[in-house]
């Protein structure tokens, strides 16, 4: 049986019907004027929720290569200044050369000691170096010169007890991570021997603690040294340096190597917190001659300590010392000294290059992933399109298409005014 | 014998008829494009036969018996349903829509922005921990983040409030509806006391309980008295008599009391409205249905199928307690800009809330607090701590999506927001469906009980026809009784 169809129910359904292809011709008009297909979350959740996570992805992308960008600056900087440094070694073992045949007449001596007080003031400037503003060989305390004029490092206001931690590290991906900075210890020569793998764990009670530091010198004759420790309730040690006393510095300076010129000693020993253990640590001026230092471990603590082991070496002949002793040595006349100094200067040329040698395989490093982050970031912009982007040329056809069918459905409208039966009557 | 003026009687009583049935078509074809009218039809039956000793029965014209209405009483149960269904779909959707307009994504300018610049303001710091303008730059999309998550946390608040205030507007509608009903029961039983039905009436009262419907989900039940004509009709809400006949049981609207949710998340001061019976009987509210129970959803709920509001208010509270604790946490461990002492939070860290984050008095004063360091001094190259902050953005931290994976702060606001997408999404294809059912079985409706004009043009020609027949009828009758009383026995004269 058909339908009974009323006048009013034609019309609604028209309406009904026309109202659906006016929302399907908005749907895509929308579409074209925004050229976004997207525009709250319930037209496509998944989608939504691909937008987010790409346009997240492509701000953290540029980040990190601004990052990259801004690490391989730095590295930039400091290998030219690293080149600087090659240069000048390469000169002084010239003149350590011409030094050695010992022929040198009083006038040699004053230029050639002049000249060396020319690149030892350069070097000082190239210690310092900065990079917006920064001393990039300081470590953290990059506000601060690495060393004086004289080339003594700048120990009130640099602290190189920690220098080998302070890795300046910028992060350029998820758990990616890169050390920018050279430290001053690692090109210029350390001052300082660490007690390496020493441990100590102090109990947490607190109350000072006597601690005994064994420091055995080259000739291998131990000194002891008491530190004491106050200990508080948190875990955290503040750095516990101890200048070292008249006593002990005079009995130091008779066992380290017998150069004269260095003198005195400034150096400092102590104990470093690294979280919930101490490291012994002797840092300064002529402490690279120290054979080891550490706990004595037949004292009775009263806790358990097992500590002592060789103090590690550096680059052993900090430039600047070698370069005052060559000198010297030059001007005594010393020609089997300044051979001897020949060999030291050549370790540091082989130590600069291969620091430089590490900054370039980083620098290569940045500059591919640089080449990589654009990469990504192209890839998900063209994936975010992909999601968000109308497809001009299909909503171009569904609007067609959808625009004929509101007018033809606005054409068959018109013929709803149907004549009646009234028509018909009279 | 037959009576002379028998014949009149017949004419009369089909000339009444048809005149009767014009007037009604009169009356359809004027209410034809009226709300909720039902076509009208005269029933009529032959009229009560007189017996002719000897030969059987004889007809006696035409009787009205009733003006009836033609309606489907089945149809209208089905519409209800559905309607109660699509009040509260299409209350859900448009609630649903407004949330969708607060998260403001896929934009350029939301949270999901906002928390991407905080996050790379803190990856670019890493280069320059001592520069002023970074720190200024990092302190300055903290608080834009802050402030995102407050001011998203108070527009919930006021969908909130907005929904509870229709809520209650809905409530004294249906009260309102609920007395004209009672109103109209009593016109309608009284009316139809005697005898017939009262159809105008009847389709008042069927358009209010159709609006009713939409609106909270109802169940209309018909008590019969035996020996009367007429029905009482009670209206059921959650079997509670809203209308018995004439009465009513109205639901009140309580002062108002702290939200539901209160206990579960922070909501401070906010305040809701409940409902109970006007004679102090407990309501329901999570089986109301229809709009009103659409809106309560969206008010109240915190979890289940029908998250309302309270929901991601609860997901951003917890978010920004995770997050507070996390960033403090890991602030507290590092070192201001030349700071020898450390434990500085970042965030107020009793702002535990998506309402009450913002950044500490500490940080907002001076920015070298921000712990970029990680030794004591807090050199100017130092930003070891900094790496442990910006890995919270970058490998997340336990979220309260779900306990025991890492979840990365972006992570958790995008499944937050395509949770909701989905959740408006399905309501408003719900909505969809059910109005196109619902328009559907009003097609139906309206197929059995709409006017159709041509139908009423023939019917009116119909009766008009039939009238003239039954004038012809008296015409031929007054010619026949002329022809007996002036004609008759005048021969010769």
């Amino acid at each position: 049986m058909s339908m009974r169809i009323t006048n009013s129910m034609m019309i609604r359904r028209t309406m009904y019907d026309q109202n659906t292809n006016l929302n399907s011709v908005n749907k895509y008009l929308h579409q074209l004027t925004s050229l976004k297909k997207i525009h709250k979350p319930s037209d496509d959740p998944v989608g939504t929720s691909r937008i987010l996570k790409f346009e997240s992805e492509i701000t953290d992308t540029v980040s990190f290569k601004e990052s990259a960008t801004a690490a391989y600056s730095f590295m930039d900087k400091t290998e030219g200044s690293l080149r600087e440094i090659s240069d000048v070694l390469k000169k002084l073992k010239e003149l350590a050369v011409q030094g050695a045949t010992g022929t040198l007449t009083a006038e040699d001596k004053q230029k050639v000691s002049n000249e060396i007080d020319q690149m030892k003031s350069h070097l000082v400037q190239v210690a310092n170096d900065t990079y917006m503003g920064l001393h990039i060989f300081s470590g953290f305390t990059s506000d601060k010169p690495l060393v004086n004029s004289d080339g003594s490092y700048n120990l009130k206001e640099v602290n190189m007890g920690t220098m080998e931690a302070q890795d300046v590290d910028y992060k350029l991906g998820v758990s990616q991570n890169i050390t920018v900075n050279v430290t001053g210890q690692d090109v210029f020569g350390t001052q300082r021997g660490e007690v390496k793998g020493g441990v100590i764990t102090l109990p947490l009670t607190a109350g000072a603690i006597n601690l005994p530091i064994v420091v055995t010198d080259n000739l291998g004759v131990p000194k002891t040294i008491t530190a004491t420790i106050t200990a508080t309730a948190t875990p955290q040690y503040p750095a516990n340096m101890f200048e070292l006393t008249r006593d002990l510095n005079k009995s130091l300076k008779t066992v380290i190597d017998g150069d004269p010129t260095l003198e005195p000693y400034q150096g400092r020993l102590g104990i470093v917190a690294d979280g919930n253990t101490l490291k012994v640590v002797a840092e300064g001026l002529g402490m690279d001659n120290l054979k080891s230092v550490g706990v004595n471990t037949t004292a009775d603590l009263g806790f358990p300590a097992n500590v002592t082991s060789d103090i590690q070496q550096g680059n052993p002949k900090p430039i600047f010392k070698m370069m005052d002793q060559l000198k010297n040595r030059l001007n005594e006349g010393d020609s089997e000294g300044v051979s001897k100094l020949i060999k030291d200067i050549d370790d540091n040329i082989t130590n600069i290059l291969q620091v430089r040698g590490q900054v370039g395989a980083k620098m290569n490093n940045m500059e591919t992933m640089e080449a990589r982050m654009e990469d990504i970031k192209l890839n998900v912009t063209s994936l975010l399109s992909l999601v968000q982007d109308t497809d001009v040329a299909e909503a171009q056809m569904k609007l067609s298409t959808y625009e004929s069918v509101y007018k033809s459905s606005l054409a068959v409208s018109a013929r709803l005014i149907q004549p009646t039966l009234i028509d018909f009557l009279r | 014998m037959r009576s002379t003026f028998f014949g009149f009687n017949i004419a009369r009583s089909g000339l009444f008829a048809s005149q009767r049935s014009l007037d009604i078509i009169g009356h359809n074809i004027s209410n034809s494009e009226t709300k909720g009218y039902s076509r009208q039809r005269l029933e009529q039956t032959a009229g009560r036969h007189l017996q002719v000793p000897g030969k059987g029965y004889i007809g006696t014209g035409v009787e009205m018996t009733t003006i009836s209405q033609i309606r489907d009483v089945f149809l209208d149960q089905k519409f209800r349903q559905e309607s109660t269904s699509f009040g509260e779909w299409e209350q859900r959707a448009m609630s649903l829509n407004q949330m969708q307009a607060i998260m403001n994504e896929p934009s350029e300018n939301a949270i999901r922005d906002v928390m991407d610049k905080f996050s790379s303001s803190l990856k670019k710091f890493q280069e320059e921990v001592s520069n002023p303008t970074m720190r200024t730059t990092v302190r300055q999309n903290a608080i834009a983040f802050t402030n995102t998550l407050n001011h998203m946390y108070g527009q919930m608040e006021k969908l909130i409030k907005d929904t509870d205030f229709e809520v209650q507007s809905t409530v004294d509608t249906i009260n309102g509806y609920a007395e004209q009903i009672a109103s109209l029961n009593k016109q309608i039983y009284q009316s139809e006391i005697g005898n017939g039905k009262a159809n105008d009436l009847r389709d008042k009262r069927n358009l209010l309980i159709d609006e009713l419907s939409k609106m909270i989900n109802i169940e209309v039940v018909e008590v019969n008295t035996p020996g009367i004509n007429s029905n009482k009709v009670n209206i059921l809400v959650n079997g509670n008599p809203l209308v018995s006949h004439d009465t009513t049981d109205l639901i009140v609207k309580m002062d108002p009391e702290d939200h539901p949710a209160k206990a579960a998340t922070d909501m401070n001061g906010l305040k809701v409205t409940n409902l109970r019976w006007s004679t102090g009987a407990k309501i329901n509210q999570e089986a109301l249905g229809g709009e009103l129970g659409g809106l309560i959803d969206i008010r109240d709920n915190i979890s289940g199928d029908k998250k309302g509001v309270p929901y991601y208010m609860d997901q951003i509270n917890k978010f920004a307690n995770a997050f507070v604790t996390k960033f403090n946490e890991s602030h507290r461990k590092g070192y201001g800009l030349g700071k020898n002492t450390n434990g500085v939070d970042f965030f107020d860290p009793t702002g535990l809330s998506a309402r009450s984050i913002k950044i500490s008095d500490a940080i907002d004063k001076d920015v070298n607090l921000i712990a970029a360091a990680g030794l004591p001094g807090g050199a100017s190259s130092d930003n070891q701590n900094l790496m442990e902050l910006n890995n919270l953005f970058d490998k997340g931290f336990e979220l309260p999506l779900g306990s025991g994976v890492n979840l990365k702060p972006k992570e958790f606001m995008n499944s937050m927001i395509s949770n909701l997408g989905v959740d408006a999404q399905a309501a408003i294809r719900l909505g969809e469906n059910q109005g196109y059912l619902l328009d559907e079985i009003d097609g139906q409706r309206m197929s059995i009980s709409g006017v159709h004009l041509d139908e009423e043009m023939s019917n009116m020609v119909k009766f008009q026809h039939a009238y003239n027949a039954s004038a012809r009828m008296i015409t031929t009758m007054d010619e026949m009784i002329d022809v007996i009383i002036n004609r008759m026995g005048r021969v010769g004269l």
